[in-house]
């Protein structure tokens, strides 16, 4: 028999579990959306979409890249992945790392004041400062672009969107829009070292050297892996006999 | 990349040993005739600089973490027109350049991510280096047979 003092507990913990609200709910599906077939492009869009965990399963929410059929996006290509996120509905998952910033709009589903109290959310990554066929018409064109203080999202507008027929709409950064927020996202940059570089003096002691391949190069569409080196010391910097012209940058 | 300070950062592409003061890189321990870093006994060359991002790279978000030890497979897919080392890949924590092979159908795509090119030998095996190493895991598009281009050191997502 378990002492009364740990059957309290228990039974504390169980009320407290159960008053929870979000307990099975997940996020379980990250879907990218391309303009080209092969999905290799930067995504135009990144959804998140809200499942159960046991219903579907997360696994069975994933998906190669497919011609997108939903009403949403048509005309693009389509993966998804199982990504098991637990919503706090503090912070949105990430999109991946792509070499493009998003505009983040998070819907919390209910009604109005980005009320998150059941911690349900769904997010959209649009790219920023691309112009992209219009999903809601797709005779046209639209764009979301960022200032300080605001989103701004261009409607109607011709294959370059420097015409636009519809007023744009503008949404506070970081404020709740009904039911809704706007923000933004920087991705984080994968970094390409692309010039080649001759040293000076043989051997040059390098300052710090990672110990495992950490970093790209890229020479023309050929990558590379390689070893970051830090070298701090001014009489055996290297640099090529273009690179006097134009310095590698100092950090 | 994770190094700080006021230094010039550079990305080295090949580590060798130093010996006698010299480089010595490759499965051959070649002397090199280039100049390079220095790091306790080990030697960095053909370095790179000016980092910056790159929009129209091909990078695969997700740790590679599970070696393709298929044997010579060869794809159902068709061969694409050209095949690169294109692709930014983490194998296990380490960066590296890697051509994409699909070894499925093109409708249903699996891919596998070969950091190493390589020729089909005489006994049908995948010649890595200048020193005859070889491998009976690869990837060749047109058949296993000798003298063609062959795909070596894959892998591919645990969860593909």
């Amino acid at each position: 028999m378990a002492p009364a003092y740990l059957l309290v507990a228990v039974a504390a913990s169980v009320v407290m579990s159960l008053a929870v609200p979000s307990v099975g709910d997940k996020f379980v599906q990250r879907s990218f959306y391309h303009l080209d077939s092969s999905c290799s492009v930067t995504p135009l869009a990144v959804y998140f979409s809200r499942w159960t965990i046991s219903n579907p399963t997360c696994e069975s929410r994933a998906r190669t890249c497919s011609v997108e059929d939903d009403e949403f996006y048509p005309n693009q290509y389509s993966t998804a992945e199982c990504v098991i996120f637990d919503d706090p509905a503090s912070s949105a998952p990430t999109p991946g790392s792509h070499p493009v910033d998003f505009v983040v709009e998070t819907v919390f589903n209910i009604g109005s004041d980005c009320d998150n109290s059941n911690g349900a959310n769904n997010y959209y990554y649009h790219a920023l400062d691309v112009c992209m066929i219009d999903v809601d018409d797709p005779t046209s064109y639209m764009k979301y672009e960022l200032t300080d203080t605001h989103i701004v999202v261009k409607y109607n507008c011709d294959n370059t969107c420097t015409t636009c027929s519809l007023t744009p709409q503008t949404y506070d950064r970081d404020s709740c829009s009904y039911d809704r927020m706007w923000s933004y996202y920087e991705s984080p940059k994968t970094s390409f070292f692309t010039e080649p570089t001759t040293i000076i003096g043989t051997p040059s002691a390098a300052v710090s050297v990672s110990q495992s391949r950490d970093c790209y190069a890229a020479v023309g569409q050929t990558v590379l892996g390689g070893w970051a080196v830090n070298d701090g010391s001014d009489d055996v910097r290297a640099h090529s006999v273009e690179a006097k012209a134009r310095q590698a940058p100092r950090h | 990349m994770g190094l700080d300070g006021d230094a010039a950062q550079y990305c080295c592409t090949v580590r060798g040993d130093l010996v006698e003061g010299v480089s010595l890189t490759g499965c051959l321990l070649s002397p090199s005739s280039t100049s390079f870093y220095q790091d306790g006994a080990s030697t960095y060359q053909e370095c790179y600089g000016n980092p910056a991002p790159k929009p129209s790279a091909l990078i695969v978000e997700e740790e590679l973490n599970s070696a393709a030890n298929y044997g010579a497979a060869v794809p159902d897919a068709s061969k694409p027109a050209v095949l690169l080392r294109e692709y930014a890949v983490n194998i296990m924590g380490e960066l590296e350049g890697a051509y994409r092979v699909n070894i499925n159908t093109d409708a249903n795509p699996f891919y596998l991510y070969c950091t190493g090119r390589g020729v089909v030998t005489d006994n049908a095996e995948c010649r890595r280096n200048s020193c005859d190493d070889t491998t009976p895991d690869f990837v060749v598009y047109d058949g296993v047979a000798e003298g063609e281009f062959c795909y070596h050191t894959c892998f591919s997502r645990n969860d593909a």
